[in-house]
């Protein structure tokens, strides 16, 4: 009998225990610390690269995953007759979309279907776990996709850096360039609009920081309606910041689902730097 | 001149002369060719500033001995050193100096001893030497003369396999380095080294048609690089003055910050080269050795860029990072203007570096009239203009302008220099002007000022005494502190300013307050107020001691 498994890359900063969770497979992005190479989650994982990313003198690279990356995973958890939904970070950030598809190629005999979340980080990651959470309920593809945009039309995200100076240097900034060059110590506030980062605000401390992310994020709930609030929490290097804000959401949102916590992997990591903490949250 | 055995101090002088003014014609032939470390194409600019400081050293010493007149060439080139090839050319002279040692002049054998010298201290200097550039031309062609010297002891004679040998060491040099390869070009330092010696040769010689460097085919390659390719954005450079100076420590830390790092000098002078994208840590670090001079920071990136837009060279890429810091510093035309008045250097510097286009001068008992206003309003490049009068006396001045000027123009009510930067903060270039005007009227009553000035005569209020010349502080314009020191004045305020729900306390010091005295204040503020973040800010502002934001 024919199954449907779903294909997801490094970006998502899933845990492991969520993708075992929700069978969700990964294909691992990579990174590049001078000369060597590593794969995202496998052989690097969040804490390891924050401490490489300190010592190491200049930016580590990234780099999407080979086609071959890509057809060596469908291969191994499909087989023709399979329906594969591929989905994946947004393909205005990052080449990866490109190898699935020139993988997809490679395999003519496999039914997969390529999508782009339009997503970063675990705002991608959590779209992701709603096409596994469907795909358990043996769901068809089109209520998958139906649900799928659901999601993505309630889905908010916003969070924020030490530094924008990451951002900026590998031109990943999108409308937030506004936030550059003040002379203040500014944290700025920022969110993801149709697949690139995008300005909210400019704040200044990391206590009101947080403050004005929690307000943002009542806001936007608040806009939608639903019954099921479901919140996740993503920090790069800010173990201590990410609990406090898991209590104050717990607060503010009583009657929400358990928190997903993701540790900012490598790739989005290093374009976003180290002390990056965020929410996603949405209402179904 | 042309059978010149021995070179003694005073030919020494003029060819060292010769060469300065022939490097100094040459350069731009020179800066073309350069694309090794980054296309900044200045080599030839800064091996012949650096050539310069050297030789105008010469100058100043009485002496002529050949050993004295190295030293102090080569102290001349360190101090002078400008760029990668700069310092990597001090490092030659260095070399050559340390061979010169105690001679009176220099025969064949003495003068191929100061140019092989001159190679091996480069080598060491060289972190990572690398082969295809200046120190390759520099050895092979040191490693000729010393040869030449053996055939035949004759200083005209060694100079002359020198400059043959470095012309095709030069020529080789894209071989080494497949980035001249793909230029099409040699190597821009040893290019810029061999024109220095084909200088000195043009004295002895007394010919002033001698071969320059062929560029003629080459066409400029500055900017080929994207920048992408771009590790290190910052070019550092500065000069260390201490008493023992731990130059390995200094390299050591250097190395993580950056490359092409370059460390020469002894225990009391060092100067620093390194390409790097943190100069503010590389500059914290040689603070801590002694006193930093010549202090020079590029940024790469943007000559790279610069050399792109003026066309000399393709560029393709898709990173999209070159647009906007251009697009902040030149003045476009925008939706939105803003213009804010304010007082003190400072203070108007962060006002223009949150968006504000036009900082008018003025502020308590210097109110701008409403023409000073307009004036601005006017000069900005946007048809909607903001006005943030920042103190309640220019509200009223301020609100005249609109029925002056044909432009939309909104004025927010914002009342001290703390309302007007939380205004700015609030500024969104994706509204209109408008809502930016809604949004800024909320975002000031979001801060609570404090300022901290003198009393201008004896007074008496809210029950409270106060002597002219006394310390007063005022809390959202009402006096809640008075004292005959300025910190003590500050705290009260302080206290009385700051609430559980505050998050971010920032002090402006004005132009009577040190730095220190700033810092200091800071430092006991924060251990007194732990669970706020206490932030310095020069504002360098007039009357006011202390200009204070809490939000």
């Amino acid at each position: 009998m024919s199954k449907t498994v779903v294909v997801i890359d490094s970006t998502a900063d899933l845990p492991k225990a969520v993708r075992d969770e929700f069978n969700l497979n990964i294909v691992p992005l990579n990174v590049h610390f001078g000369t060597e190479v590593y794969k995202d989650q496998v052989n690097l994982d969040s804490k390891t690269f924050f401490e490489k990313l300190k010592s190491f003198a200049s930016m580590p690279r990234t780099s999407q995953p080979s086609p071959g990356a890509f057809v060596d995973v469908y291969k191994k958890v499909a087989e023709p007759g399979d329906l594969v939904i591929s989905y994946h970070i947004s393909g205005k950030a990052s080449g990866t979309i490109q190898s699935a598809m020139m993988a997809r190629s490679l395999l003519p005999d496999y039914d997969i279907r390529i999508v782009d979340s339009e997503g970063l980080s675990l705002h991608y990651g959590m779209q992701a776990i709603e096409i596994g959470r469907k795909v358990k309920e043996n769901a068809s593809y089109e209520e998958i996709l139906a649900h799928l945009e659901k999601v993505k039309k309630n889905i908010n995200v916003c969070f924020t850096v030490e530094t924008l100076e990451y951002l900026q240097k590998n031109g990943r900034i999108g409308t937030a360039k506004a936030f550059l060059g003040t002379l203040l110590n500014i944290k700025p506030i920022l969110s993801i609009e149709n697949g690139m980062v995008s300005g909210v605000e400019k704040v200044r401390g990391s206590k009101n920081a947080v403050k004005r992310m929690l307000e943002y994020i009542q806001e936007k709930l608040d806009e939608t309606s639903g019954k099921e609030i479901h919140l996740g929490i993503v920090q790069g290097d800010a173990v201590e910041e990410a609990d406090h804000l898991e209590e104050d959401l717990k607060r503010l949102f009583p009657k929400a689902g358990p928190i997903i916590r993701a540790d900012m992997g490598p790739i989005i990591g290093s374009h976003a730097g180290p002390g990056a903490l965020g929410i996603v949250a949405y209402k179904l | 001149m042309a059978n010149m055995t021995k070179i003694d101090g005073n030919a020494f002088r003029q060819m060292m002369a010769a060469a300065s003014s022939w490097l100094a014609e040459n350069k731009e032939k020179v800066d073309s060719l350069n694309v090794f470390p980054v296309p900044d194409g200045d080599t030839g600019t800064n091996m012949s500033l650096t050539f310069q400081s050297a030789v105008e050293e010469l100058t100043k010493v009485g002496s002529n001995k050949i050993g004295d007149l190295a030293q102090a060439l080569a102290r001349g080139a360190l101090m002078g050193a400008r760029g990668n090839s700069g310092v990597i050319l001090s490092q030659l002279l260095r070399g050559f100096a340390q061979e010169a040692d105690g001679k009176d002049t220099l025969d064949g054998l003495g003068l191929a001893k100061c140019l092989s010298g001159a190679s091996k201290m480069a080598y060491r200097a060289v972190i990572k030497p690398v082969e295809g550039t200046i120190l390759t031309v520099a050895r092979e062609a040191g490693e000729a003369s010393l040869r030449a010297a053996r055939e035949k002891n004759d200083a005209h004679f060694v100079l002359k396999r020198f400059i043959a040998k470095a012309n095709v060491s030069l020529e080789n040099t894209p071989t080494h380095l497949p980035v001249l390869k793909e230029a099409g070009v040699v190597d821009a330092g040893g290019a810029g080294y061999v024109t220095i010696w084909e200088g000195a040769m043009k004295f002895i010689d007394g010919d002033l048609t001698s071969t320059a460097i062929k560029t003629d085919k080459v066409t400029s390659f500055a900017g080929v690089l994207s920048d992408e390719d771009i590790e290190f954005r910052y070019c550092t450079e500065f000069i260390i003055q201490g008493k023992n100076i731990p130059q390995n420590d200094i390299k050591d830390y250097l190395l993580k910050l950056g490359n092409s790092l370059i460390v020469v000098g002894d225990e009391d002078l060092v100067k620093v080269h390194v390409h790097t994208n943190n100069p503010g840590l590389a500059l914290e670090k040689a603070v801590k050795y002694g006193e930093l001079a010549k202090i020079k920071i590029e940024n790469m990136a943007e000559q790279n860029r610069e050399a792109v837009s003026s066309g000399k060279a393709k560029w393709n890429t898709d990173t999209g990072a070159v647009a906007f810091k251009s697009a902040q510093r030149a003045e476009v035309e925008q939706e939105i203007g803003i213009v804010s008045i304010a007082a003190g250097e400072g203070i108007n510097e962060i006002m223009s570096s949150l968006g504000a286009n036009r900082v008018v001068s003025g502020g308590q008992t210097m109110n701008p009239s409403t023409a000073d206003i307009l004036k601005a309003v006017e000069e900005c490049p946007a048809k909607s203009v903001i006005i943030l009068p920042n103190n309640k006396n220019i509200i009223f001045t301020a609100k005249q302008v609109p029925s002056v000027t044909k432009k939309e123009v909104f004025v927010v009510e914002s009342r001290s220099i703390p309302q007007g930067i939380k205004a700015l903060l609030s500024y969104d270039l994706d509204l209109s002007a408008e809502e930016n005007f809604q949004n800024m009227s909320t975002a000031i009553t979001e801060v609570k000022t404090g300022e901290v000035t003198f009393a201008v005569r004896d007074t008496n209020m809210n029950g409270i005494q106060i002597a002219e010349q006394d310390i007063i502080g005022l809390a959202e314009g009402k006096i809640q502190a008075v004292g005959k020191e300025v910190p003590t004045v500050v705290k009260e305020l302080v206290s009385k300013l700051v609430d559980d729900k505050s998050a971010v306390l920032t002090l402006y010091y004005g132009n009577d307050i040190e730095a220190e005295a700033a810092e200091a204040l800071q430092n006991e503020l924060q251990e007194s107020y732990p669970d706020l973040e206490v932030e310095v800010y020069k504002g360098s502002q007039p009357l006011y001691y202390y200009l204070i934001s809490v939000e």
